[in-house]
């Protein structure tokens, strides 16, 4: 079975969950994932983050960016570029950029004209995705946007992928050679480290603003 | 909840802030001064409203007001405006949080606790312009880079000054404050050849509104965030802070009546009486007696008699229909009457940052979310 065939029947298996699911137990589940990212250390120590802006069938990051730019982080959002599968991390400067963004071509919310955030200064990735591992392993939505972002070599960043329940899938076809582990999961009932966790940087907070 | 109370607008204070931000040049920094609780309006709330309005850095005065705000989350740069305390100079360079420092002993104090956590503390130096409380003269200040120059876990990321006289009605306040950013280009000029990349700051409100060329790198807005305008300017802002509470028994009294400790006042004519449960002790300020004024009924009140410990009284004789339950605005606004800190200062002797800072802890806080 080729992976996009896979990746169809997963989509369609999970979609089904989530339809049967009622839009208060996915608030609910989003906000108790939300608690569970803010709770890890890694998080917290965070000075820049980067993090998905969410449509569709993904874990809502509506409290996340807000939560992000309360706490004082640096915060940006992934900006698609013309390049297939290529994308940037954009900088959301305060809470009324992230309200005033444009939709870019898959209609997902993108800040037009802010600076972009170089990989080295990004300490955290909060990621979207189909369905995950406890190995850490990442299906994305076939796009390949994260697994290119991710590979840069400048990359050293903690990976959270974001996920329900039902999306942490115990048979995953296996992974192919430039997917993206994730470093740890943010279910709702908190943080599950995979097998590629690895230490922070020394450093604790942002000193310069 | 005790029906006197301090509403804190986190909506106003976002307004503000926005209004500050927009009034200086986008490629200065903001830093938002959350000292003293956010001058009594709860340092973390502030502190998230103002950072998710874009503010870069939070200033606070002392270690414990930092652990404050890194305990409720937040991990945006952080500057102690006050002098190193040794007994606390451990737990602010583990928090990673920008200490002042303007001695050679400083340096000293910061590289032994770096070195004692194995990290880098990050420092700015206070220069003194003329404010005469602390920081390094021009001339102490060769000697204190070269002390930072030798601490190899001390890194200066920043220099700033405070002004004294930017509020201030005169020409030669005027003429103080100019001789002060002048005074402060030369140090910094050293300061930015021995640090590259330092942070140069000088305005706090006062000096942002007026003096827009001393804007620097970097501006601290303190008094003017939470809606005090120290000086007239085209900068709309509003206080975020109403106290407010409710009358708690109305009576009248005789000509000749008698009200509060000491019989310092007494009526004249028959006189509506009523009495507002707050007194010193919620920081109510006893040199308001027989001097301040409240709003009811959108009308003002005078107080009569002293302020007691709980309560004090206000003639209520020219609004009709004041009754117990009645809520009563002791600063804030109500309907289209305003009492602002700054008047209720003037009228104890005093300035709205002293009046912020007054309600007690026994008055409860509530706070309206920011909501954009």
């Amino acid at each position: 079975m080729s992976i996009k065939h896979e990746r169809r029947e997963i989509r369609s298996q999970i979609q089904n969950i989530e339809s049967a699911t009622s839009k208060e137990e996915l608030a609910s589940l989003a906000s108790n994932i939300t608690r569970a990212l803010f709770s890890c250390a890694e998080w917290r120590e965070a000075r820049c983050v980067f993090c998905y802006i969410s449509a569709g069938m993904e874990v809502c990051t509506r409290d996340i960016v807000r939560g992000a730019l309360e706490q004082g982080k640096i915060l940006c959002v992934p900006r698609i570029l013309d390049e297939p599968g290529a994308m940037e991390a954009a900088l959301v400067p305060d809470i009324r950029a992230l309200e005033d963004m444009p939709p870019d071509r898959y209609g997902i919310p993108s800040p037009q004209c802010t600076e972009v955030v170089p990989p080295r200064r990004i300490e955290l990735v909060v990621a979207p995705g189909l369905a995950f591992g406890m190995d850490g392993r990442r299906m994305g939505h076939g796009g390949g946007y994260y697994d290119r972002y991710l590979s840069q070599k400048k990359f050293r960043a903690f990976r959270v992928g974001l996920c329900y329940p039902w999306q942490v899938l115990g048979d995953l076809p296996p992974a192919a050679p430039w997917d993206q582990p994730m470093d740890a999961l943010a279910l709702p009932g908190g943080i599950e480290y995979t097998q590629t966790r690895r230490l922070m940087a020394r450093t604790k907070y942002r000193q310069e603003g | 909840m005790r029906s006197t109370r301090l509403v804190i607008d986190m909506n106003a204070i976002a307004r503000n802030a926005r209004a500050l931000r927009s009034a200086v040049a986008p490629s200065v920094k903001m830093m938002a001064v959350v000292k003293a609780n956010a001058y009594g309006h709860g340092d973390t709330g502030v502190a998230r409203t103002a950072l998710v309005c874009g503010y870069d850095w939070l200033a606070v005065a002392l270690t414990q007001e930092a652990e404050r705000l890194r305990s409720g989350g937040i991990t945006a740069p952080i500057l102690i405006l006050g002098a190193p305390d040794p007994e606390t100079l451990d737990a602010a360079v583990s928090l990673g949080v920008t200490q002042t420092v303007f001695t050679p002993e400083h340096v000293r104090l910061m590289d032994r606790a770096a070195e004692r956590l194995d990290i880098i503390a990050c420092v700015h130096l206070k220069i003194d312009t003329g404010m005469g409380r602390i920081g390094s003269s021009a001339r102490e200040l060769p000697q204190l880079i070269a002390q930072v120059q030798g601490a190899p876990r001390v890194k200066v990321t920043g220099a700033f000054t405070h002004l004294s006289s930017a509020d201030g009605d005169t020409g030669e306040d005027d003429a103080y404050t100019l001789s002060q950013i002048e005074a402060f280009t030369r140090a910094a000029a050293l300061v930015r050849e021995a640090f590259p990349g330092a942070m140069i700051h000088a305005s706090n409100s006062a000096g942002m509104l007026r003096y827009p060329n001393a804007a620097f790198d970097c501006v601290r807005a303190g008094i003017a965030l939470y809606g005090a305008p120290p000086v007239a300017s085209g900068v709309p802002l509003e206080q975020a802070m109403t106290w407010v509470t409710r009358v708690s028994h109305v009576k009248e009294i005789p000509p000749g009546g008698c009200v509060s400790y000491g019989r310092t006042f007494q009526a004249n004519e028959p006189t509506v009486v009523a009495t507002i449960p707050v007194g010193y002790a919620d920081g109510y300020h006893r040199a308001l007696s027989n001097r301040g004024e409240v709003l009811i009924r959108g009308m003002r009140a005078k107080i009569i008699g002293r302020v007691c410990m709980d309560q004090f009284m206000v003639d209520v004789t020219g609004i009709p229909g004041a009754a117990a339950g009645d809520e009563a605005v002791l600063m804030g606004r109500q309907g289209a009457g305003i009492i602002t800190a700054a008047e209720l200062g003037a009228w104890a002797g005093t300035i709205s940052y002293e009046m912020f800072c007054a309600p007690s802890a026994r008055v409860p806080r509530e706070v309206l979310p920011y909501v954009d």
